[in-house]
């Protein structure tokens, strides 16, 4: 898949995007490259500033400096017209327009995107039909439960059939049943355009992005394919212990003992991880260090890297800290 | 074409919130209603104490009081046709009379002196002074000058008859147009109907600033939307019903005595349909200024007082004068369209003239309307169009 992306062509760039809120800056120096019909997440923790780089890409907010480019045209300080129906964004806020039907506001959307009459009620269905909304298609948006409106949220962003889909937080509040059907339609929608979207859910993009920007107070850590972004942590097994007591410098201590039996630690708040080849077997060892240290253990779990331990490596907290 | 699928979203979207639509619609013509009920519809009353203290005297052997002629004189006056508006009411002593006019119960009080029947029967008696009668009452009550006025005339009259004084000049009153057959409510009608288009601004700057609210704005910002296409889109609804307003106002004004001289109906619609037009251009304005209904509802009274009391639709007012320009003089409330729309309704329906004298108020109705719709189209693409 990596050598496969590597020879598109780029469809949007970001140039050194830099974005302040009066004193904050929320958006630092930010470069990168999408290529075309890549699935791409924005991955970081609330406030990282993953909304407000897809809005500067939509022409929603002005960058402080840098440059936004679609298919090589700038569009960062003006938002030309001709850029306009190339990007579809799917806001993290539901924006619906409560007095009009599912199938209405769909129409409607089309139509401001010149879409043939036609062309934008047949699509209107299918997309109602793909998200499984064909039930609510003459039901006001005000009528929706909250899943509903977040999936008919979704196709909104895609009437017109953009080069580009850009969505925001798309599993956000999201029930189990609704989130298996935007995740599947994210991925049907990838199979013909370019996909960015922006997550602090791990899981989410692990599974469905081809390469994960990880980002976090508005600066870009890491770039890479999810299995590429694992692997540059090492190769291995994770024990995540939940630690209830530690006493004084003992969590130094067993730092250094590990280390020196060739284990790596990595500690955000009462969440330790451990890392090591063939864990398993040295587990008891493991468990007789911390024992001797007096440090006590509520929980002890086993797997493989994620997303979650790049975020760790690189940041010393945890996503959702 | 865009606007046009604005138009018809903007339509579902009235209908469907048809509380508020039949709120909008019904405003005009309840406030005409409302009015109506609030004003008097039938010749307007005086109440007039009189206080006699008048000593009397002996004329030929026998006793005289004028003061008590002089009550007899008003209150018959007052039988007439032309002055049953005015009533008198004889009270004995001068605090009662002031408590009555404290209550509101009288408007004007007159006080008779002592010497009244001595000075007019003997006008060189007591030489020093001269005989005073008193009026009494609330000076910025209107009802007080008007009652004033007349007590004055009618005593003055009654004092020339019984002086046997007769003036070497009189008075003739020529009334202007129709104003002299039109009731206070026909009177006020033209410019109430101008101040119900004018609450406008509350349902247009709402119906446009509740996109911005929602956020639904947004998803228009990245189409191919323009900010006029937008506004076009939205104005044209509101523009719909308040001609709907309007000729339910017009009927109601009718219905309620108003009447509607030959002619004029399409010359009222039309200066209410310009202005009508001219406020939801006001309203973008508005609009601009505001992010929420909520905005709205607190930032739109600030103009809303400014156009009900500074353009003569509330009541007749002139501004200062800033210029004058060909021989016309501009005041400060010039640069409101409302202004200029009760002035070529007055022409017409009050003073009698001719509808084609209105040209140069209608003329200023659509400037100012175009000064409001550029500024309103720039500060609202600048506020909400643009990218934050």
């Amino acid at each position: 898949m990596n050598n496969d992306l590597n020879k598109r062509e780029t469809v949007l760039e970001i140039r050194n995007l830099v974005r302040y809120y009066g004193d904050l800056l929320a958006v630092d120096n930010l470069t990168l490259q999408v290529r075309k019909g890549e699935v791409f997440g924005f991955l970081g923790p609330n406030g990282a500033g993953k909304t407000t780089s897809i809005r500067m890409m939509c022409g929603l907010l002005r960058p402080t400096s840098g440059e936004v480019l679609i298919n090589g045209e700038r569009i960062s300080n003006a938002v030309s017209r001709s850029h306009r129906p190339r990007v579809g964004i799917c806001p993290q806020e539901i924006i619906l327009w409560n007095k009009l039907t599912c199938y209405e506001q769909l129409v409607f959307m089309g139509r401001m995107y010149d879409i043939p009459g036609k062309t934008a009620r047949d699509r209107a269905d299918l997309l109602l039909d793909q998200i499984g909304l064909r039930e609510k298609r003459n039901k006001l948006a005000s009528t929706l439960s909250g899943g509903m409106k977040r999936r008919l949220n979704v196709i909104m962003a895609i009437i017109h059939e953009p080069e580009i889909v850009v969505f925001d937080e798309p599993e956000a509040g999201l029930d189990p049943q609704s989130r298996v059907m935007v995740r599947d339609f994210i991925q049907q929608t990838s199979a013909e355009r370019t996909v960015i979207f922006t997550t602090h859910n791990m899981d989410e993009a692990e599974r469905i992005s081809d390469r994960v920007a990880i980002i976090d107070r508005g600066k870009l850590l890491q770039l890479d394919t999810p299995g590429h972004l694992k692997k540059s942590i090492g190769e291995g097994d994770i024990l995540e212990l939940e630690i209830q007591v530690t006493k004084g410098k003992s969590a130094d201590l067993v730092a250094n003992k590990l280390y020196k039996d060739g284990f790596s630690l990595m500690m955000a708040g009462d969440k330790w991880i451990i890392k090591g080849m063939d864990l398993v077997p040295k587990i008891p060892m493991i468990y007789k260090i911390l024992n001797k240290e007096g440090i006590q253990v509520s929980s002890m779990n086993m797997r493989e890297n994620t997303l979650e331990d790049v975020f760790i490596h690189l940041t010393g907290r945890r996503l959702r800290q | 074409m865009r606007w046009y699928f604005v138009f018809i979203k903007s339509i579902r979207e009235q209908i469907r919130d048809y509380w508020i639509l039949l709120l909008t619609i019904s405003l005009a013509p309840f406030f005409v209603f409302m009015y109506y009920l609030m004003v008097e519809t039938e010749t307007p009353e005086f109440n007039i104490i009189l206080v006699n203290q008048d000593e009397g005297a002996f004329f030929f052997n026998h006793p005289l009081n004028l003061g008590d002629s002089l009550i007899y004189y008003m209150q018959l006056v007052s039988m007439d046709q032309e002055k049953a508006m005015l009533h008198f009411t004889e009270q004995d002593k001068r605090l009662a009379g002031i408590e009555l006019l404290q209550k509101g119960e009288a408007d004007v009080m007159v006080v008779f002196p002592r010497k009244l029947t001595m000075k007019l029967l003997n006008p060189a008696y007591d030489d020093s002074t001269r005989t005073v009668l008193e009026l009494v009452g609330d000076v910025t009550d209107i009802q007080y000058i008007i009652g004033a006025v007349w007590s004055e005339e009618l005593i003055n009259q009654f004092i020339r008859e019984a002086s046997g004084i007769s003036l070497p000049i009189g008075w003739k009153e020529t009334t202007l147009g129709y104003s002299g057959q039109r009731t206070e409510f026909e009177l006020y009608l033209p410019g109430i109907m101008i101040l119900a288009v004018i609450m406008m601004i509350f349902s247009a700057s709402a119906a446009i600033v509740r996109e911005p609210e929602a956020r639904t704005l947004e998803r228009l910002k990245i189409s191919n939307l323009s900010a006029l296409e937008f506004l076009g889109g939205v104005s044209l609804i509101q523009v719909i019903i308040a001609i709907v307003s309007l000729l339910l106002t017009i009927g109601v004004g009718v219905f309620l005595g108003y009447t509607l001289l030959p002619g004029t109906f399409w010359f009222i619609l039309l200066v209410a349909f310009l202005t009508s037009l001219s406020m939801i251009t006001f309203s973008l304005i508005v609009a601009a200024i505001c992010r929420s209904i909520k905005d709205v509802a607190i930032i739109g009274t600030f103009p809303l007082f400014i156009l009900m009391f500074f353009t003569g639709a509330a009541f007749p007012i002139s501004g200062g004068k800033l210029f004058t320009l060909a021989g016309k003089p501009f005041h400060i409330n010039d640069i409101l369209s409302p202004t200029w729309a009760v002035d070529a309704l007055n022409k017409v329906l009050v003073k009698g003239q001719e509808i084609r004298e209105t040209i140069s108020d209608l003329a200023m109705i659509l400037v100012l309307t175009l000064a409001y719709f550029i500024i309103g189209v720039w500060a609202f693409r600048r506020r909400h169009m643009r990218a934050a």
